[in-house]
């Protein structure tokens, strides 16, 4: 039998790595909690980037995996699938007005890639802009939205016609968006970019900006999605309504799963995209049971007062080693005065897991399962860390 | 005030500013690094080879 240390022996010979490695072997998840192969304990503060909004292995989305395994686990795109049709109508059901139609796909990335597409084709033109320190993937069109040239430097040339200007700059986002424009394409807040969020202003005047050019508005949604900023989704605090929506991350409980949910604008012809796994029965049994337990027990809610609390509570502390602490709900950058990654490090060995993200913030991405006393644990993890 | 080893801006330093503490340059956008307090002394801040990215 292999111990702990033979997988990681056994990754690092054959994984065709592109992630730096901590040496930890996680193996088991429950709620906010995750084990190592040593039985240790981790707070899990970054849920996979951001992905089981509904806890780990939640016993409704494991369920419905179950069941549904027993029953159809592929269903291409050109048959109709009961599972497929109850998440299309649950996702229209939870999105503003107007977006009722939604592309499956299996990843963010693949979501921005099919917006983009459909941005082309429905508008005949071919330039987008974006702001800087925006994040959008890492497949080649997504990475051509995306700002930080560290992700694009080894892959260049990307797909033309992507420009961008600074976030919030409603004049620098106004001079940009021409009549060639198809698209502009937004986070509500910047996730990657270190956890800005967009002004109300700012959006609405994108949408408003977007419709005297004819280009669309595209908001990126796949990290702020579905109740981790204390909405459902993060553009419904600026009451701003998109063309497309991209989301994915906790769409479908942590299985893959990505979407682009459209509105009457949006128009490709039959044929013209597709995705052999987009939409496939079981991970759309997943997103329902993922959708169906975030309402019923409310984790909008539950984002927006633990969230609130926590940033509170860390500000009142008054941190010596903080600089700012910026966010909305549960989607938290706590930017340092110094290099975060040793504290990332600390706050590991500590059994608190953190992600930074640039070189000063230290992002909190927990479960929105996350409890008061999880909560009150963490705040003391950071207050004592950084005081 | 001290300046950007880039662009040679004047830049902002806090009086309780730390060793170690990270800055960025108003005008050029550079990140800099404190790297004396007494006077303070600025220094191009070394590029994160690390990515944790989503």
């Amino acid at each position: 039998m292999n111990t702990a240390t033979d997988y990681q022996q056994i990754q690092q010979r054959y994984e065709f790595d592109v992630y730096p490695k901590r040496d930890i072997t996680f193996v088991r998840g429950e709620g906010c909690r995750v084990w190592d192969d040593t039985g240790k304990e981790y707070l899990d503060c970054a849920a996979g980037h951001g992905v089981v909004n509904v806890g780990h292995c939640n016993t409704a989305v494991v369920e419905a995996i179950q069941r549904q395994a027993e029953k159809l686990i592929t269903c291409p795109g050109t048959y109709y699938n009961d599972a497929k049709a109850q998440l299309l109508e649950k996702l229209a059901s939870i999105t503003p007005d107007g977006l009722n139609r939604s592309f499956l796909c299996n990843s963010g990335a693949e979501a921005i890639e099919a917006a983009i597409k459909f941005a082309r084709a429905t508008t005949g033109r071919t330039k987008f802009v974006c702001a800087n320190r925006s994040f959008h993937g890492r497949t080649m069109g997504a990475l051509s939205a995306t700002f930080s040239k560290a992700y694009k430097d080894s892959f260049e040339p990307l797909v033309p016609g992507f420009e961008f200007t600074p976030y919030n700059n409603i004049e620098a986002l106004g001079a940009a968006v021409t009549n060639e424009t198809a698209a502009v394409i937004l986070e509500p807040v910047l996730g990657e970019g270190g956890v800005y969020v967009g002004d109300h202003d700012y959006l609405q005047a994108a949408r408003n900006i977007c419709d005297k050019s004819g280009a669309l508005l595209i908001f990126d949604e796949i990290q702020t999605g579905f109740c981790r900023t204390g909405k459902m989704f993060a553009s419904m605090h600026a009451e701003v309504i998109p063309d497309m929506m991209c989301v994915a991350k906790a769409i479908a409980g942590g299985l893959p799963m990505g979407a682009v949910i459209c509105g009457q604008k949006v128009e490709v012809s039959i044929g013209s995209h597709g995705s052999t796994f987009g939409g496939n029965p079981i991970c759309c049994a997943a997103a329902n049971a993922a959708i169906e337990y975030m309402v019923a027990n409310k984790l909008d809610e539950n984002a927006a007062s633990l969230g609130s609390q926590l940033v509170t509570r860390l500000n009142d502390a008054n941190l010596s080693r903080v600089r700012e602490i910026r966010g909305v709900g549960l989607m938290i950058g706590i930017e340092l005065r110094t290099k975060a990654r040793p504290f990332v490090m600390q706050l590991l060995e500590e059994g608190v897991i953190t992600l930074p993200t640039g070189a000063t913030v230290i992002r909190l991405l927990p479960p929105l399962t996350i409890t008061q006393e999880e909560i009150t644990h963490l705040e003391e993890r950071l207050t004592s860390c950084f005081t | 005030m001290p300046e950007c080893v880039i662009c040679a801006a004047e830049v902002t330093v806090d009086a309780s500013t730390i060793k170690g503490e990270l800055i960025e340059c108003k005008d050029c956008g550079t990140e800099l690094e404190v790297v004396g307090v007494d006077p303070v002394e600025l220094a191009e801040a070394p590029t994160e080879q690390e990515d944790w990215g989503q």
